[in-house]
């Protein structure tokens, strides 16, 4: 195998698996095996690139050719194979999880639901390697298109509503804003190429700069940046295995990466000259960040209050990446993956306790820990990464986003990020020690033989990865130095 | 040799994983052996950083020895010796692990040589208290275990943030063996997190709260790890910070107070940490050579001290049931042994002389002989007296009241005896002896704690306590045995502070509510004129202004990227 191929097994897999589990819808033993197989391959196709990125190989395909200079195309580089590696992993572990869940609580239409879940993975992928703005956008779209089915599975009087302001917020600030600012960059730079030190370099003046730079961060709304983060809490009426793919693994890091994209392969050292549109964002990312943290503290349902913690995180990666230091760089990377590991865990734990008990209240979470004992140390472990306490992943995520914030002389912005920690703190800590700690409900469970190991192991594997970071922190910045080093 | 460059406290980490598959006749035997590997690889090297690497483009120094880390190591796995002696005389797989990861990651705390690794152990060793806490059977434990765990959550973001701002202020910051600055950013935020651990102020009650309500086992391993890792790193972070001396006497006289007026004797001995602790502190704050030494040397002592009293106390409560003064009356006849141990604790940490505490005791007094601290002065010569009456006293009239009815002799079980019986003894053996401990002290010391004048001092104070106390008793002024419930800073923040956030965030839900309602018909309006205007531009026929200024506008932003271009 080389590179090359596994970039098309990566990118193609997730769209052949859709086709094969519609296709092979019954029985649902083959459907789930088929689900749970692509998504181990594409897994694997994703770490074989990272072990080829590591090596200095490189691999690019190139499906059409549009305009001059701009290719609708797809490349390896250290970021898009970090990335990637990271979620087509937790991916895995999440197709899993799914097939015990559409089991457990016999959703309708499974197969939809895990087709579409695919396609969502497909273009997640399809975002963190394209080569040039773009392929990004194009991806951007489809990846919209493929998450609104999943937000409107159940089809009922909630979820319609939801999944047209969903689709809408998305698609309108990607069009409205993230489209004019493309071919004004297209205009100014004559190409539109992911590179390190940025394609815009030389090239624009200071107002353009603030300009362009408030136009792609706010057209990117799946970074859920303020005001355009109404579909993360809209997607939250979601069945649990959606939830996962928009909240966790797929909506909410392609957000994040094509920030980090913009501010590392676009913008790059011209961030300098969109100093004043990078503050005011700054201001909008740490502000909503506390106030997302708050309410999420007053959210009783599980799902929501977890779709305003994520809204709190992401908005982490946002500001270490408008911060443009390889330190801001590297911090919103590592958030990233700390989040998607934290979130999936999270809310895969949540989906295991609805479809075992029946309950997403957050009052009804209390002593459950003594009954499932699994899920909730997987629980309380994913809590402590988002939160950012040590040793697990987020820690060191916060660490370098206040670290790179205090470097760059905003002390505030690193106030800012330290208040949401506490605020993520109350609203999550308090949740996973009365769960771990109080007396446990004597009627728990719907079904006497409680969770089946489909449902219990991928929150413990997922939980697992979070202390990842512990050991990998340091051939990561080995890893993704090429970013920030043209 | 690999061996020799592992820090020390990795030993115990490695045993709790493997007690848990452990049958319980091995447990104990396993904790008192990993913790002497951990001495033998502690006393084995010379001083010296070694096992270094880069994280993330920083420093971990995984084993940093010096001598104060080695007089606070010293004492911990001694004590750990004791602890899992004592665990053997009850059976609870889930609290041996607790405990080894606890001492362990203590211990690593004490051993790492850079604060991002101190901060992820501390982090552990928290975590493990909790779970210390979790595993007791004792009532309502858990939800005191989840009340540590936030109080641990809260410190470790402290951490977090101030080393984050420490390392951003300066790029080689995060070496652990230089003095901190409370008045920098990161410095302010790290000595708020080493606040919360040492127990000061309004953060003690974590203290006693952890403490009652983990087993008698887990109560002596709490008293043990948690604040006097906090004040090794007061004395590596910010020796001679004059804050500290106003934090340690503070904590000198809630401690008092409390431990005096404590009905239950495991919260009274754990208020009591927090008064010897707080003498500590405020030697760290005082700063000189023979103060620092005197910190250390009685943190050493202190730690000896309370871990032999909570482990006697856990015996009693085992046996027991209760280990509250008011319901001691008549164990004099049924435990003897307890009894007598119990007397000779009582004695330990009120540093009664002869005794491990007295000897650092009377160090502390030397340092502190200056005018302007004659208060602090005073207030260390107080300090034995109070917990003399209000500890050893209280808890031998208690013991051996006479009982309402005769009950057989039901001793604790000797495993437990003899952790707290060892403990005991090495107290006395060091107080007979200080010799061996002031040679383990940074400092050089030469300093003779036998003198007459010393001596004579020490006992009038502890006799003129013992005689007025028992005035006050027989005139029934002191309390006489009735259970009552104390209240705390804790109190507050668990009644009124609590409904006071719930109003708050209901409060706080009502603005969003109203914001959000207010947002959503702003867009209603903002859509429907926007539908209004479109229809009127679709009127070709129909003369209007607003298709000319759509014109307009499309041509001005033509006209605006053109020339920016």
């Amino acid at each position: 195998m080389n590179a090359e191929l596994a970039l098309w097994g990566v990118l193609s897999a997730p769209v052949l698996q859709a086709a094969l589990v519609i296709a092979f819808a019954r029985p649902p033993g083959l459907r789930d095996v088929i689900h749970i197989g692509f998504s181990l391959f594409a897994a694997g196709c994703a770490f074989y690139l990272v072990g080829a990125v590591a090596k200095g190989e490189e691999a690019r395909i190139v499906l059409a050719g549009p305009l001059p200079n701009v290719d609708l195309a797809f490349s390896v580089e250290p970021l898009g194979a970090l990335m990637t590696a990271a979620l087509t992993g937790l991916a895995s572990l999440h197709a899993v999880h799914a097939a015990g869940v559409v089991r457990a609580k016999q959703e309708k239409a499974p197969a939809r639901l895990l087709a579409f879940i695919a396609l969502t993975m497909a273009g997640v992928t399809a975002i963190a390697f394209s080569a040039n703005l773009f392929s990004f956008f194009v991806a951007y779209q489809a990846l919209s298109l493929a998450a609104f089915p999943l937000v409107a599975h159940r089809g009922d009087e909630e979820a319609r509503p939801a999944a047209r302001a969903f689709l809408w917020t998305l698609l309108a600030s990607s069009i409205g804003l993230f489209l004019p600012a493309m071919i004004w960059t297209y205009a100014i730079a004559g190409a539109l190429d992911f590179q390190p030190g940025g394609v815009l370099v030389g090239r624009v003046d200071v107002v353009t700069a603030n300009v362009l730079l408030v136009l792609y961060v706010l057209g990117l709304a799946m970074a859920a940046i303020p005001p355009m983060h109404r579909w993360l809490p809209a997607s939250s009426n979601a069945p649990f295995p959606a939830l996962v793919a928009v909240q966790a693994l797929a909506v909410l890091p392609a957000g994040g990466i094509g920030v980090l994209k913009i501010a590392a392969y676009v913008f790059g050292p011209v961030m300098r000259e969109a100093s004043i549109a990078a503050t005011g964002l700054i201001v909008l990312a740490g502000v909503g960040m506390c106030v997302a943290a708050l309410i999420a503290l007053s959210k009783r349902d599980i799902r929501e209050r977890l779709a305003y913690s994520c809204v709190a995180q992401s908005l982490a990666v946002v500001m270490g990446a408008l911060l443009a230091l390889p330190a801001g760089l590297f911090a919103a990377a590592l958030q990233v993956v700390a989040l998607a590991c934290a979130a999936a865990t999270l809310l895969m734990a949540a989906g295991t306790t609805a479809a075992i008990t029946g309950r997403t209240g957050t009052v009804d979470y209390a002593g459950l820990g003594r009954v499932m004992p699994w899920t909730f140390a997987g629980f309380a472990v994913a809590s402590a990464s988002m939160i950012g306490m040590p040793p697990f992943a987020g820690a060191w995520a916060k660490l370098w986003l206040i670290t790179a914030a205090a470097g760059s002389g905003l002390i505030w912005a690193a106030a800012l990020a330290a208040v949401a920690a506490m605020l993520t703190f109350a609203h999550l800590g308090p949740l996973a020690a009365n769960a771990l700690a109080a007396r446990a409900p004597t009627d728990a469970f719907k079904r006497p033989d409680g969770a089946s190991i489909l449902l219990a192991a991928p929150v413990v594997l997922s939980a697992a990865a979070t202390l990842s970071l512990l050991v990998l922190a340091d051939p990561l910045a080995a890893f993704l130095s090429p970013m920030w080093t043209p | 040799m690999l061996a020799l460059t592992l820090n020390p406290g990795f030993v115990p980490i490695a045993a709790s994983l493997l007690v848990l598959a452990l049958p319980r006749n091995l447990r104990p035997a396993t904790v008192v052996l990993s913790a002497l590997a951990a001495l033998w690889l502690l006393l084995d090297r010379e001083f010296g950083a070694a096992a270094a690497m880069a994280q993330m483009g920083l420093p971990v120094v995984l084993l940093n020895l010096d001598a104060l880390n080695r007089i606070f190591g010293i004492a911990l796995l001694i004590a750990l010796i004791a602890i899992g002696i004592h665990s053997g005389g009850r059976r609870n797989r889930y609290e041996d692990a607790a405990i080894l990861m606890l001492a362990g990651s203590a211990v690593s705390a004490l051993f790492v040589g850079d604060l991002i690794s101190f901060v992820a152990v501390t982090a552990l060793a928290g975590l493990a208290a909790a779970w210390v806490v979790f595993a007791s059977a004792i009532e309502n434990a858990s939800r005191a275990g989840a009340r540590l765990l936030i109080w641990h959550g809260l410190e470790g973001l402290l951490f977090l943030v101030g080393v984050a701002f420490h390392l951003s202020a300066g790029a080689q910051g995060s070496v652990f063996t230089q003095q901190l600055d409370v008045r920098t950013i990161g410095g302010a935020f790290i000595f708020a997190a080493l606040m919360i651990q040492i127990g000061a102020p309004f953060a003690h009650v974590w203290v006693k709260d952890a403490i009652s309500h983990a087993s008698g086992t887990g109560g002596a391993a709490l008293s043990t790890f948690t604040t006097m890792l906090g004040v090794y790193a007061l004395a590596r972070l910010f020796p001679s910070e004059p804050m500290l001396i106003v934090i340690g006497a503070a904590m000198m006289v809630v401690g008092a107070f409390y431990a005096v007026a404590e009905d239950d004797l495991r919260r009274a001995g754990a208020y009591a940490i927090t008064l010897q602790t707080g003498l500590c502190v405020a030697l760290i704050g005082v700063g000189t050579p023979l103060a620092l030494a005197a910190a250390e040397g009685h943190a050493f002592s202190g730690i000896l001290s309370f871990v032999a009293l909570q482990l006697v106390l856990g015996g009693i409560l085992d046996r027991f049931g209760s280990a509250r003064a008011s319901q001691l009356a008549g164990i004099g006849r049924t435990m003897p042994v307890s009894a007598l141990l119990l007397i000779g604790c009582g004695l330990a940490v009120s540093a009664g002389p002869g005794l491990a505490l007295y000897a650092t005791h009377a160090v502390a007094l030397e340092a502190t002989l200056q005018w302007e601290l004659r208060w602090l002065w005073a207030l260390i010569w107080a300090a034995p007296a109070i917990l003399f009456s209000g500890i050893a006293l209280r808890a031998t009239l208690a013991a051996y009241a006479p009982a309402p009815k005769s009950l057989p002799i039901n001793e604790a079980p000797f495993a437990m005896l003899l952790g707290g019986g060892l403990a005991l003894f090495l107290c006395f053996a060091i107080g007979l002896a200080p010799r061996w401990l002031y040679n383990l002290m940074p400092a050089d010391l030469m300093f003779q704690p036998f003198a007459l004048d010393r001596l004579a001092s020490q006992f009038e104070i502890l006799g003129a306590a013992g005689i007025s106390y028992l005035l006050l008793w027989k005139l029934r002024l002191a309390p006489q045995g009735t259970a009552r419930q104390l209240v705390d800073i804790d109190a507050l923040y668990r009644g009124p502070l609590a409904a006071a956030g719930r109003w708050a965030g209901v409060l706080a839900l009502r603005v969003y509510g109203a914001w959000q309602d207010w947002t959503r018909g702003m867009s209603d309006r903002f859509v429907l004129s926007l539908g209004k205007m479109a229809s009127a531009c679709d009127r070709p026929y129909v003369r209007g202004s607003a298709g000319a200024v759509l014109f307009a506008c499309l041509g001005a932003m033509l006209l605006l990227m053109l020339v920016v271009r």
